[in-house]
């Protein structure tokens, strides 16, 4: 019987060519920019590797120090420095464990000794933990642990394209490369990381104690829990770390922003406001729904003229004695069909539109390549389907229903 | 005519209604979309107050040790100063300068608390720079009250950035005296109003005058190039050139940076360009999703009509008239829908529901904020571009309504 449908459906939308094509058009618009929004979500906030621990992971980027005295109000922000790191938030215990990262972008000539080359590269500073977090692809070698960390060894990680870069080859475990003109023994190698992972990304890796002056830096720390139902407890950990140090330091308030799960932290960009969590998913929400909304109202109107023109045919079905209930679902398998090929295209379309628009959506710049797990995921084909059935739903529910309250003399009479 | 047109589509009121709710919603949101567009577009054309062509930032880092020069006897900030006049002597520099939190499109920022003649504290965005900068950055001096005389640094000397022409933190510049916290400052002069980037507003600004060092150890140094020197390789050749010459321990040259590229970065972690970037899609979409719903309602009208038409043009109506009515019908559904739209619009903004929500709305969008030019603006806005879509839409099935046969279709009725 659903074949019967089927090939109906095709010659229908054969027939009348115009309202077919704005139909598909239609739904392939607005599954597409729906897609493009899953997708993005979904590339920045699931597990994916590097990053596999984003789930139980929390963030804590900024904190805001301020003057108790009302006549000079003196306030200061920013990021987290290593010494407030070191002090105060670097021994919490309900954590599996933490770690404190700074990158910074070009910050590192490296050169080889005896060569003239040298080379300008990103430098992440951190520490052992760090490889417990983020989980690295090493193609050789191994990281620095907290012991090389605790004594300020000068030992490195570098990706494959700056080991091809430097020594054209990636067995570079054990080689000398001076950074910023200090030499730093390499320790391993790892597979390159997709700019995509704001985390994780980066040329060269070594021990923040390893360079000069580091007392004075700062960075973000990284909370990993043992898992999600910590995230209260750990939240309740650093707020109690704010009333250690303003104890110990009267004469100012303390407040640390988050720590935040991987979601909310996007907003947190602001190093004076904190992230009011309520109001991303909002407008997610509000953008889904206009998505959802305009597409269905456009489709309706046809799907309501396409019904309107057969009602003859399904007035004499109801006579010879067939149910409410069938002809709704033919009415709704057929509307599926224009849904799901306008689905598929959007679908196309999506990643299309994500491939060549990356440097905005996914905020990287155009040499970097975007894991296909992202693409070719179960999720996505799940949201994608779910989607053409919602649409359907709207655009095509309400005329089915109306459809069905007919009279069959009535609808027999319109010719 | 128009009344004719109302008739028509008065008696179409079931079909017209689908129409005219979706024209009502695309018609609210791009409203909102267009005031956003528009104060943005406004914002940006304001001039900046600031030149960043041909502009660098350059980097320097220090190491504990390593084999660069060493010149033993000297401190470190005659170090930094020998660094400085070796940038300053190459031959594409025009002018070098330093300072704290002052570079435009810089991530940081500084405010400090001030008592401007007899008005209490107040915290005004500050930046410490060496006289230079005004230069490096083409920031005019627009009242000068000794700086040019002084030709360099006094202590605690200071100039103020005006927040428009005639006042400084709301106070007219003819009456401002003096400005003080724990030091008391000497007021230099005022210069001209500047922003923090295009889509800002414009603020009062404290430059502090200051020597290199004086200003500790995250100073940044900034140059202007000659333009006949400037090419997209410079910063290249430059750290090519320069390294040798500037590596004097314990600094070392890591890179130099334009300022646009900087502009880029601060661009982009601000979410301006995202914001944009996302109206206009938004815009796009909706604005096909109106010209794919048209274009289907009109085809759909003109296959339930054929009667209709044929006995107009049977009775004297010319092709040309019938694809007028089409249009101006659909022009008519765009009014009304834009009219319950505007209402829609201004009861969602009193509401202040999207503040809640934080859409990329321009800061200190309320009902109160509202002017009567910004609100026709906008209006005119979105209805120019759905009429023009709306045209474009109902051309097509204009034109097949008009090559209706009256005789084949009065025949078959």
């Amino acid at each position: 019987m659903f074949k019967i449908y089927f090939k109906q459906t095709l010659a229908m939308l054969k027939q009348n060519r115009l309202i077919s094509t704005v139909s598909i058009l239609g739904t392939a618009l607005a599954i597409m920019m729906i897609m493009v929004i899953i997708m993005v979500q979904h590339i920045n906030e699931m597990d994916m590797a590097p990053e596999v621990n984003r789930s139980r992971t929390l963030y804590l980027k900024n904190y805001q120090q301020k003057s108790r005295d009302t006549l000079n109000r003196e306030w200061t922000s920013g990021d987290l420095p290593y010494e407030l790191y070191k002090q105060y938030l670097s021994e919490i215990k309900v954590p599996e464990t933490v770690s404190l990262i700074t990158r910074e972008q070009e910050n590192a000539i490296l050169t080889i000794e005896g060569t003239n080359n040298s080379y300008t590269c990103s430098q992440t500073k951190t520490d052992g933990n760090y490889w417990k977090i983020i989980s690295f692809d090493f193609i050789e070698g191994k990281p620095f642990d907290q012991a090389d960390y605790q004594s300020g060894l000068k030992k490195a990680v570098i990706t494959e394209k700056i080991a091809k870069k430097l020594f054209g080859t990636s067995a570079a475990t054990g080689k000398t490369v001076n950074v910023n003109y200090v030499p730093y023994t390499i320790t391993g190698v790892v597979k390159d990381v997709s700019p995509v992972f704001t985390f994780s990304q980066g040329d060269l890796f070594v021990p923040l104690t390893s360079v000069y002056g580091y007392k004075n830096s700062w960075g973000v720390m990284l909370i990993l829990a043992k898992s999600k139902a910590d995230f209260q407890a750990i939240k309740q950990e650093v707020r109690a770390t704010e009333r250690r140090y303003e104890a110990n330091n009267p004469k100012y308030t303390l407040n640390f922003w988050g720590p935040y799960d991987h979601r909310t932290q996007k907003d947190n960009i602001d190093s004076g406001t904190a992230v009011d969590e309520s109001k991303a998913p909002k407008r997610i929400l509000l953008i889904l729904v206009i998505l959802f909304l305009v597409p269905a109202i456009n489709l309706s109107s046809f799907s309501m003229s396409q019904i309107k023109k057969r009602s003859e045919e399904i007035g004499i079905r109801k006579a010879f004695g067939a149910k409410k209930y069938t002809i709704l679902i033919q009415v709704l398998y057929e509307n599926l069909i224009t849904s799901l090929i306008g689905g598929f295209i959007g679908l196309l379309l999506s990643y299309g539109a994500i491939i060549w628009l990356r440097e905005w959506l996914l905020d990287f710049p155009d040499e970097g390549s975007i894991p296909a797990g992202a693409f070719i995921s179960p999720v996505v084909f799940l949201f994608v389907f779910l989607s053409c059935i919602v649409l359907n739903l709207l655009s095509a529910g309400i005329p089915a229903l109306r459809t069905l309250r007919m009279n069959i003399v009535e609808s027999l009479k319109r010719k | 005519m128009i009344k004719h047109i109302l008739t028509i589509i008065w008696n179409e009121k079931r079909m017209n209604s689908w129409i005219v709710i979706e024209l009502t919603l695309i018609f609210t949101i791009l409203w909102f979309c267009s005031d956003y567009l528009l104060t943005m577009g406004k914002k940006y054309s304001e001039p900046r107050g600031f030149d960043i062509s041909h502009t660098y930032n350059v980097k320097l880092d220090t190491l504990s040790s390593g084999k660069n020069q060493q010149i033993k006897g000297m401190t470190k900030d005659e170090i930094f100063a020998l660094i400085l006049k070796r940038i300053k002597a190459n031959p594409s520099v025009e002018n070098v300068c330093v300072s704290v939190s002052a570079t435009p499109y810089t991530g940081s920022f500084m405010s400090i608390g001030y008592k401007v003649d007899s008005v209490a504290d107040k915290s005004i965005w500050t930046k410490r720079v060496t006289p230079e900068f005004f230069d490096v950055f083409r920031i005019r001096l627009e009242k000068d009250k000794g700086f040019t005389q002084m030709k360099g640094t006094i202590t605690n000397g200071v100039l103020l950035g005006k927040e428009n022409e005639e006042t400084f933190l709301d106070i007219p510049i003819d009456k401002i005296d003096s400005i003080s916290n724990n030091n008391k400052y000497k007021i230099l002069g005022f210069v001209n109003p500047v922003k923090r980037s295009e889509y800002n507003d414009y603020s009062s600004i404290v430059y502090q005058l200051q020597k290199a060092e004086e200003m500790g150890d995250y100073k940044d140094v900034s140059i202007r190039v000659k333009p006949e020197a400037d090419n997209p390789d410079f910063a290249e050749k430059f750290v090519k050139e320069m390294r040798e010459q500037l590596n004097i321990s314990p600094y070392f040259l890591v890179k130099i940076t334009s300022l646009d590229k900087s502009r880029e970065n601060y661009m982009g972690w601000m979410g301006f360009s995202n914001g944009l970037k996302s109206t206009f899609s938004v815009t796009s979409f909706l604005l096909i999703n109106i010209f794919l719903g048209i274009i289907g309602t009109f085809w759909l009208r003109t296959q339930s009509r054929r009667g209709e038409i044929a006995l107009r043009m049977a009775l004297g109506s010319s092709k040309k008239k019938v694809r007028q009515t089409y249009i101006l019908e659909a022009i008519v559904l765009l009014f009304i829908a834009s009219i319950l739209g505007v209402i829609l619009s201004v009861n969602i903004l009193a509401t202040g529901a999207l503040n809640n929500i934080g859409l990329p709305m321009v800061e200190g969008d309320s009902l109160k904020d509202l002017s009567l030019i910004q609100l026709l603006t906008d209006y005119l806005l979105t209805f120019g571009m759905l009429t023009v879509v709306t045209v474009l839409a109902v051309w097509y099935p204009s034109q097949k309504a008009s090559r209706v046969h009256p005789a084949v279709v009065l025949r078959e009725e």
